[in-house]
């Protein structure tokens, strides 16, 4: 058994803002998750990080770009938190070392994204991510936070109520281990892998979230799935917004600009569920390409300018698609790469379970909505990463460790045993290809009732077969045929929350929250929080 | 397993196994595969360990070449199984067969242990160390100051360097090419104020001095980080802060060496014949009796000479290569 005050789930840029913070205020705190945490997902965010920093910026123009941008489903307070500190937090992440890109005079650079009315994301080529993960890691090595890399969390012990503590299975050799602690902040970023086409690592499993859900936590808004329009066709590597920013311009199978028809206003850089449903209407009208995909164009900006500002899409088109952006448009198409919804979070990222606590992707606050607008992410996780670990570090230091994890370990060392030897005749891969499928079928970038209703019988039928999957691999060293099976099961409970029809738009401004009942989902539902801004048209 | 059209390839993939469970010995195994146009070697390794055998392992998350979880040695190279296409490697070599890292010891069929590879980038103390007083804002620096760092700042941390480095296969002390390519990245950072005694600390023993400059790390990097570049520019500015060190030693006192004096902009290029003139090298050569302690120049031969994969690689004017 371990034990610490302050339980940090998963390693990402979220996690590694609230590890420091929690350390900081003295709190004991270690970080558990299934990757290194540079290996997290942080590091494919690409293009940019908003906050309204240059000169002639205003935070309340972030913040009314932001709630516009959510369809007026965000909850303003939180919004406005987040717009307000944007500016200070890209400072400290200057100061604490991120590279961001600058120009001859020392000034930051920033640049146009979807959404913006005015150019706010500021960036490190486009490697964004990747350069503000690596500033937080050397953070966490700095502090000397505790990591446990490598260990997935299978289980969130609740006693009473209160969070007591987690179980975790060590990917090197097997063990599973009870983490005691006072608090938890759950961290585990993104979901997706329960769609076919998906920009999500193979890792992106919503493991944190399906923990929360079972151990009583609220899911708000599960509903909103983002669908980014410029994902690599095929692979589904993302091809990130900034090349938008940049100029790009998106081209249909006629070679026209399509975007002027959908968007007058913002043409290319209208905000990604915009453009993602534009383009599936060109495919479903016949003017894509053979196999549903559009041109995203970046000649005219020539090799070297791509070369200096989207280096990562030069690599991607090249590697993956044999495509030279420099010299021929890049062949793209809409996949599945957020999900707005997640954990249900106060501002202070408590959920309505004393000591579990959340942040980033995983978590929902709702700072988002219905659509999230590109480089809110990356910022959403420092600034709400920073305040649920402080939140975290100031309830432990009030609260006593509770004990009492034992049974659950019993319970859980049971399932994995189970895993281990059951023999049914379900391929685990089979099966998650199938969720894939249903997925992107059903609740992709239209959703209806009738596919719905589809999608949720088949979901359901999918999670009573899973009690019949087979492993195949014995071994308790580096199991990875383990761990998809225990993923697989975090994402056919996530599906079905997330295929469960649960809109009132006779009752709009609402936010859904799903509740574990053990064999069904409960749904209820809350009113978005409105501040300084009434809902109108949206139109770009 | 019959091929279905000209575009399918039907060929055998050979994949290093070891499992310490089961057996004290690795072996290969072998399967059938088609291989169509567009797959890369992790699609491949995915077919097998869904379809055929869930029992191999092997690290792998963002299928982007952004991660870094996923390298391992394909055909005799390291690099990430996500970004390498099977098609043209089997066209060229007319086989597949991939291994895990090298100079590091394997845990379980392709999964290396990075342990070694962790504590050396711990070692240089990876984070910024800045001065006393930073702006209010952002800090001024130029974009071609902060270009400087566009050598290292993209390295994924995949430790595919670390397994080509010949140093580090003689010296398994060596700090290798990440950790020092990130130790660049701080001294080069006009924000960070300890570069000198960074310098310092890379001088002693398996820092800086100890590569042999066989130029593998620049090759392989998936991300197109040069660490041997970074680790002769390091060498290059710890001998000039040696210089104005001595030059205001009277008092036996290191003066702070600001910033701008220490890592005067624009340096010369590293190919410079200036640099890597003999005289440079003598002075090098005599500093090992002076201030700081420059360790053993690296005097090994290569066992991949003969492998013929260095035809790309240009030798830097006035460099000896050792052996």
């Amino acid at each position: 058994m371990k034990r610490h005050d302050v339980l940090i789930l998963g390693g990402g840029l979220a996690g590694a803002s609230a590890a420091r913070v929690a350390h900081q205020a003295g709190a004991d705190v270690a970080i558990v998750s299934k990757l290194s945490p540079l290996r997290s997902h942080t590091v494919a965010a690409a293009g940019g990080i908003n906050a309204a920093l240059a000169a002639g910026d205003t935070w309340e123009g972030h913040a009314f770009d932001t709630i516009k941008g959510s369809d007026f489903l965000a909850d303003q307070d939180s919004v406005e938190i987040l717009c307000r500190e944007a500016p200070n937090l890209i400072v400290e992440m200057d100061h604490l070392g991120t590279p961001f890109s600058r120009d001859e005079s020392g000034t930051l650079f920033n640049r146009p994204f979807g959404g913006m009315r005015q150019a706010r994301a500021f960036f490190a080529g486009d490697r964004t991510g990747l350069a503000l993960m690596q500033t937080a890691w050397e953070q966490l090595v700095k502090a000397g936070v505790t990591l446990y890399e490598e260990w997935a969390a299978t289980s969130l012990i609740v006693e009473n109520g209160r969070f007591s503590g987690l179980i975790a299975y060590r990917i090197a050799d097997g063990t599973l281990e009870e983490f005691q602690g006072k608090a938890v902040v759950v961290c585990t970023g993104p979901g997706g892998q329960m769609y076919l086409k998906s920009t999500n690592a193979v890792t992106c499993t919503g493991d944190g979230t399906a923990l929360a859900f079972r151990a009583g936590c609220a899911l708000k808004d599960m509903e909103f799935v983002q669908f980014h329009p410029t994902s690599l066709h095929g692979p589904n590597i993302l091809i990130t917004e900034a090349a938008r920013g940049e100029g790009g311009i998106l081209k249909n199978a006629k070679g026209e600009r399509f975007m002027e028809k959908y968007s007058p206003k913002m043409v290319d850089l209208a905000p990604r569920d915009i453009v993602s449903r534009s383009i599936q209407t060109e495919a479903n009208e016949g003017r894509a390409f053979p196999g549903g995909y559009v041109h995203l164009d970046l000649t005219h900006l020539g090799a070297a300018r791509i070369k200096e500002r989207l280096p990562e899409v030069y690599q991607f088109s090249t590697e993956f698609a044999g495509v030279d952006p420099g010299k021929e448009p890049i062949p793209i198409e809409p996949a599945q790469h957020y999900i707005m919804g997640g954990i249900a979070t106060n501002n202070a990222g408590a959920t309505n379970v004393p000591g579990i606590f959340a942040a980033g992707e995983c978590a929902c606050v709702s700072l988002h909505g219905a659509n999230r607008l590109g480089g809110n992410a990356l910022l959403e996780c420092i600034a709400f990463g920073k305040h649920a670990g402080a939140a975290a570090a100031a309830f432990a230091k009030k609260t006593a460790q509770i004990a009492g994890g034992e049974q659950i370990l019993q319970q859980e060392d049971r399932r994995v045993d189970w895993l281990l030897k059951t023999e049914g005749g379900e391929r685990v891969e089979a099966l998650r290809l199938e969720l894939k499928q249903v997925m992107w079928d059903n609740v992709g970038v239209f959703r209806n009732e009738q596919d719905m209703a589809a999608a949720l019988a088949a979901v359901r039928a999918l999670r009573k077969r899973y009690p019949s999957i087979r492993v195949g691999a014995p071994g308790k060293q580096f199991n990875y045929a383990l761990i998809e099976a225990m993923e697989l099961r975090n994402l056919l409970d996530l599906s079905e929350v997330i295929v469960m029809p649960n809109r009132d738009d006779p009752n709009w401004l609402k936010h859904t929250l799903a509740w574990w009942r053990g064999d069904r989902i409960e749904l209820t539902y809350e009113p978005v929080r409105i501040t300084q801004w009434q809902p109108q048209e949206r139109t770009y | 397993m019959a091929a279905a059209g000209a575009d399918v390839l039907v060929t055998k993939i050979k994949v290093y196994r070891f499992d310490p469970e089961v057996a004290k010995a690795a072996h290969y195994d072998e399967w059938d595969l088609d291989v169509k146009p567009g797959q890369t070697v992790l699609d491949l390794l995915h077919e097998v360990h869904y379809f055929h055998d869930p029992t191999l392992s092997f690290r792998r998350s963002c299928r982007s070449a952004i991660c870094g979880s996923c390298a391992m040695n394909i055909n005799g190279r390291t690099g990430l199984s996500c970004n390498t296409q099977a098609k043209p490697l089997l066209d060229r070599d007319g086989y597949l067969i991939v291994e895990p890292m090298k100079n590091m010891p394997v845990l379980k069929d392709l999964v290396a242990d990075m342990g070694g590879f962790w504590k050396a980038v711990y070692d240089i103390d990876p984070y910024l160390r800045p001065g006393a007083d930073p702006p209010k804002g952002p800090y001024v620096v130029p974009k071609h100051r902060m270009d400087l760092l566009k050598i290292a700042q993209d390295c994924i941390m995949c430790g595919s360097c670390l397994s080509e480095c010949t140093s580090r296969e003689a010296n398994p002390e060596y700090l290798g090419p990440a950790a020092l390519a990130k130790a660049y990245r701080f001294v080069a950072d006009a924000r960070d104020d300890a570069s000198v005694e960074r310098l310092k600390e890379y001088s002693q023993p398996n820092g800086i001095w100890d590569c042999d400059t066989c130029l593998y790390c620049n090759e392989v990097c998936p991300m197109g980080v040069k660490p041997m570049d970074a680790i002769m520019y390091m060498r290059e500015k710890a001998i000039e802060a040696t210089r104005s060190w001595r030059a205001g030693s009277s008092t036996r006192q290191r003066p702070r060496t600001s910033l701008s004096a220490c890592l005067a902009w624009p340096p010369r290029p590293l190919s410079s014949p200036k640099f890597f003139s003999a005289g440079r090298r003598r002075t090098c050569g005599k500093s090992r009796s002076g201030g700081w302690r420059t360790s053993r120049s690296s005097q090994r031969s290569s066992r991949r000479s003969g492998r013929g994969r260095r035809s790309e690689v240009r030798l830097l004017p006035g460099l000896r290569r050792a052996g």
